[in-house]
């Protein structure tokens, strides 16, 4: 199937009338002016894996023995057909290393999300606030952020740059909740405590 | 997991306000031989991957949502200006500030420009571009963007020439 370019708004088919024009046109379904930059793969037929059948003295796909190997597996090596072959860029691979690859994280190329450690320890906080239940577990909900703090500072790994402030931001609120929530604990305890004077 | 390598170089992102919203946080990243969308969902990353041999069009529809958004903020300032009505030393306070909130959002957005509705398109997935969903960062961005994709997807003259 050839591609084509789509409407943002309404995904209505643009035929190659709305391509490269260099300026805005109306789509024909929804009225919405629409500027159209396509690249030469648009032409190029989609969906059409090429599966040939393996014959006697040709190399078989590791995962389908009947179909014939047209490429290698950059990750574990294996031989592969058109169906399972899928490539990132120039390099292929199977659908083994792609799952394997993303449980592990041992391939930057495969990564596709990241857990924020840093907003999870100032969504607990601010959500423990809101909710009022800081005012019973105070503390639990301090240190927690706390550790959750440091526990992200040492395994948090996202893709791209990420500023270490909410790291920062988040401790200094847990240890100050912590510090006070101690402070008004041992000032209600210490009265309370059998004097032996 | 290997380190991080920087190899990414932020090209876009979304406005400050993005923050506040859940999901409307999102950035795009150039690399060697791909696009980086990164997507933030409160407390996940979310990475989509546009390699330039891979992309088949990128569309953009121009929006009024910058017209509905400043009416809404030119709406938002007389009711700021409700407050003066408590007189009240403290409800002045809150008024001004409301008022100044609402004018500097205002001015931002005119200044901003229009906005598109943005998206990138290959064989196997179409996504929302919203870091670059304001006139000048679409242009800006286009102009980065499309002499490297097409430089990605231009036939190879020496793989022509090999047997």
């Amino acid at each position: 199937m050839k591609g084509g370019a789509f409407c943002p708004l309404c995904n209505r088919l643009l035929g190659p009338e709305f391509w490269n024009s260099g300026q805005f046109q109306a789509c024909p379904a929804c009225s919405a002016q629409v500027m159209t930059i396509a690249f030469p793969t648009i032409n190029v037929p989609s969906g059409t894996s090429s599966i040939v059948a393996c014959e006697a003295g040709e190399s078989s796909c590791f995962f389908h023995a009947n179909n014939r190997a047209e490429t290698i597996c950059d990750g574990c090596g294996r031989f592969l057909c058109g169906v399972c072959s899928i490539s990132f860029g120039q390099r292929r691979f199977c659908p083994d290393c792609i799952y394997r690859s993303r449980r592990q994280k041992s391939d930057l190329l495969l990564i596709d999300q990241a857990v924020l450690f840093d907003n999870i320890a100032i969504a607990v906080l601010a959500l423990s606030v809101l909710t009022l239940s800081y005012l019973i577990l105070g503390l639990f909900v301090s240190l927690l952020t706390v550790c959750m703090a440091f526990v992200g500072w040492k395994y948090q790994r996202t893709l791209v740059r990420r500023s270490r402030f909410r790291f920062g931001f988040a401790l200094i609120l847990g240890l100050i909740g912590a510090s006070i929530w101690i402070l008004l604990l041992l000032l209600l305890l210490i009265p309370a405590l059998p004097r032996y004077a | 997991m290997p380190d991080i390598i920087s190899a990414y170089r932020k090209i876009a992102a979304t406005s400050w306000f993005s923050r506040f919203l859940p999901g409307m946080r999102s950035s795009i990243y150039l690399a060697e031989d791909h696009l980086l969308l990164a997507t933030q969902i409160i407390v996940f990353e979310k990475y989509h991957r546009f390699f330039f041999s891979d992309i088949e069009a990128i569309t953009a529809a121009k929006s009024n949502r910058w017209l509905w958004a400043s009416v809404a903020w030119v709406v938002s300032i007389p009711l700021g200006m409700l407050w003066y009505l408590a007189q009240n030393n403290w409800c002045y306070l809150v008024g001004a500030c409301w008022i100044f909130i609402a004018g500097s959002i205002l001015i931002w957005n005119l200044l901003a420009g229009p906005t598109y509705v943005v998206k990138i398109q290959t064989a196997a997935q179409t996504r929302r571009l919203k870091a670059v969903e304001r006139a000048g960062k679409y242009q800006a961005f286009s102009a980065m963007v499309v002499p490297l994709i097409m430089a990605e997807q231009q036939p190879n003259p020496l793989s022509a020439i090999a047997p």
